[in-house]
């Protein structure tokens, strides 16, 4: 079995704040990381390799800088990784990223089985695995729960909407995983340091058979025009000092606002 | 002439998705996704409605196709979509079949000389980006509530002809255990990784009883800790909320929390962190350690009621 994982290269949401001055948004000083969602597909993935003996290969569209991703995916457990960058890396939207994926995908695979976590922590989109399944024609499932494989198909167990549904699925398929899939293995510093260089290979749009050019914002399907800081009209009040201070004024607060019972 | 198409389930409360095709749209239709064997009711406020079913809905292959196939027929370049589970795989699909221009999760929308734009919230709810839709086909999706009772002109099912897409075999469905359905919950009191010990969740379920309040809490605490399961999970992969009081304890605010219960009508946040995101969705910012406050306010609350 070939498996493809696909993880996202994002920074760290909870270190993304605005400059209260310049009002601008301090993306670039945030440090990144590997998507946590996408780290429990990494780990179903690598638990079937251990179980059947499967390659495992990452992929990632993303900036160079995103090799510190790829190493670490390799240390968990993959085969090798593929990084596919370009002058659009950092401004590419979900579609586009669906696109390089499903080429590459063509051009490295072919692989039984594509999966990737069910959201990225800093888009939120939650649309590439889908796009990527439609383009590769393959079946897909969002929300996975528990993944067997049975030869040529695999058990899906997967919740949405108060339901929870077992699917078997013909393979090659895309799937996309909850995070409470598994529980992903800790991956050292150390072990990221030895993982070598040779395993990771950096390509272009061309390589995977696509042109530059479909990736730049203005041929994009979406394209962000601005950002700006969530609107905060709630902040009435703020309390803070001692704390049988506070609780008397959060009371009072309470009762102010008619929620008490 | 703009023409949107909306989609819903006969289950869900679309007035949002209506409200938000007509700020970009001069024609709204609806189409309900139903059980072949059941009913489905007339949008209110649209220009009409339609509703199908059949098996090959049973799939999100098979609504997403026939979505495209409605879109076509009507001539709908902006197509709107509740931001459920079961409709996000199938906006995916939808998007990559219209190739369209998808915004998931939309605050709002408009049109400029551009073209449309859509406001959306991103990097953990810190920042509202704007993003242009660059296609002739726009996909939008939105929260949705759980419609309390529907009622208007009945609308018949059209059976829905289209084959069964392959590779996908339904083997079981069982629905899961909703106690504690925190979606018409009144009061809720949410807690996050702020709290230390599974031992602590005693002590925030005193603060949830004294409010006469139902328990909820953040992602972690059901995907990584497993300390509640899944019913209790507000957010994006959990439930959207909007009680009369919200109360978010040791809370940060990710936006994965913050879409599923910024329309509550009154939020307290408990946070020792005074640049919480939390806060900034919050009424009241209460800025302290929740092990100070917490039995503290238990304790007042059992007072004010003695």
């Amino acid at each position: 079995m070939r498996i493809l994982v696909c993880v996202k290269h994002v920074p760290d949401t909870t270190e993304i704040r605005f400059d209260p001055v310049t009002k601008e948004l301090r993306l670039r000083q945030a440090p990144t990381k590997i998507n946590n969602y996408d780290e429990h597909a990494l780990e179903a993935a690598v638990r079937l390799r251990e179980q059947l003996g499967a390659e495992v290969v990452i992929a990632c569209i993303g900036p160079e800088e995103a090799g510190k991703t790829m190493k670490t995916a390799v240390a968990a457990g993959a085969d090798r990784a593929v990084l596919v960058t370009g002058p659009w890396a950092g401004e590419i939207d979900p579609a586009g990223t669906a696109a390089l994926l499903a080429g590459l995908a063509r051009t490295q695979g072919p692989f039984d089985l594509i999966l990737s976590g069910d959201v990225s922590e800093d888009g939120y989109h939650s649309l590439v695995p889908g796009i990527l399944a439609a383009a590769l024609d393959s079946p897909f499932l969002r929300g996975v729960t528990g993944l067997t494989a049975d030869g040529a198909s695999v058990l899906v167990d997967r919740q949405t909407d108060g339901v929870e549904e077992t699917y078997r699925v013909r393979l090659p398929a895309v799937l996309s995983v909850s995070s409470s899939l598994n529980e992903p293995r800790t991956v050292t510093t150390l072990q990221v340091m030895k993982v070598s260089m040779s395993k990771v290979a950096t390509l272009n749009a061309s390589d995977v058979g696509l042109d530059d050019a479909l990736f730049q914002p203005q041929a994009a399907a979406t394209r962000i025009v601005g950002i700006r800081p969530a609107a905060q009209p709630r902040r009435q009040e703020v309390l803070t000092g001692e704390p049988d201070d506070v609780v008397q004024k959060l009371i009072s607060n309470l009762e102010n606002a008619g929620v008490l019972s | 002439m703009s023409r949107a198409l909306v989609v819903t389930q006969p289950d869900l409360d679309a007035s949002r998705l209506v409200g938000l095709a007509r700020s970009i749209a001069e024609e709204v239709h609806a189409i309900v996704v139903a059980d072949a064997a059941g009913t489905a009711i007339e949008e209110p406020n649209t220009d009409g409605t339609t509703a199908i079913g059949g098996p090959a809905l049973e799939t999100a292959e098979g609504v997403a196709d026939a979505l495209a196939a409605a879109a076509a027929e009507q001539g709908a370049d902006i197509i709107v979509l509740p931001a459920t589970h079961r409709f996000r795989e199938i906006t995916a699909l939808l998007t990559a079949r219209l190739d369209g221009a998808c915004a998931p999760e939309t605050i709002s929308a408009s049109r400029s000389s551009e073209g449309i734009t859509a406001d959306r919230l991103a990097y953990g709810g810190v920042a509202i980006v704007t993003v242009l839709l660059q296609r002739a086909h726009v996909l939008l999706t939105a929260a949705v509530d759980i419609r309390a009772t529907a009622s208007g002109s009945e609308v018949a099912v059209k059976p829905c002809l289209l084959p069964m897409p392959a590779g996908k075999e339904l083997m079981s469905r069982v629905a899961l255990d909703q106690t504690g359905d925190l979606s018409s919950a009144e009061r809720i009191v949410s807690f996050g990784r702020g709290v230390r010990s599974r031992e602590d969740v005693a002590m925030i379920g005193r603060l949830s009883e004294a409010l006469g309040a139902d328990l909820g809490c953040s992602r972690p605490i059901v995907e990584d800790l497993r300390w509640l399961e899944l019913p209790h999970q507000v957010g994006l992969t959990g439930t959207t909320v909007k009680p009369a009081l919200y109360f978010a304890v040791g809370i940060s605010g990710q936006i994965q929390h913050l879409v599923g219960m910024r329309d509550s009508k009154y939020i307290v946040a408990i946070n020792n962190n005074p640049n919480a995101p939390i806060f900034e969705a919050s009424d009241l910012a209460v800025v302290g350690d929740l092990y100070e406050i917490v039995p503290r306010l238990v304790e007042a609350l059992a007072a004010r009621t003695a």
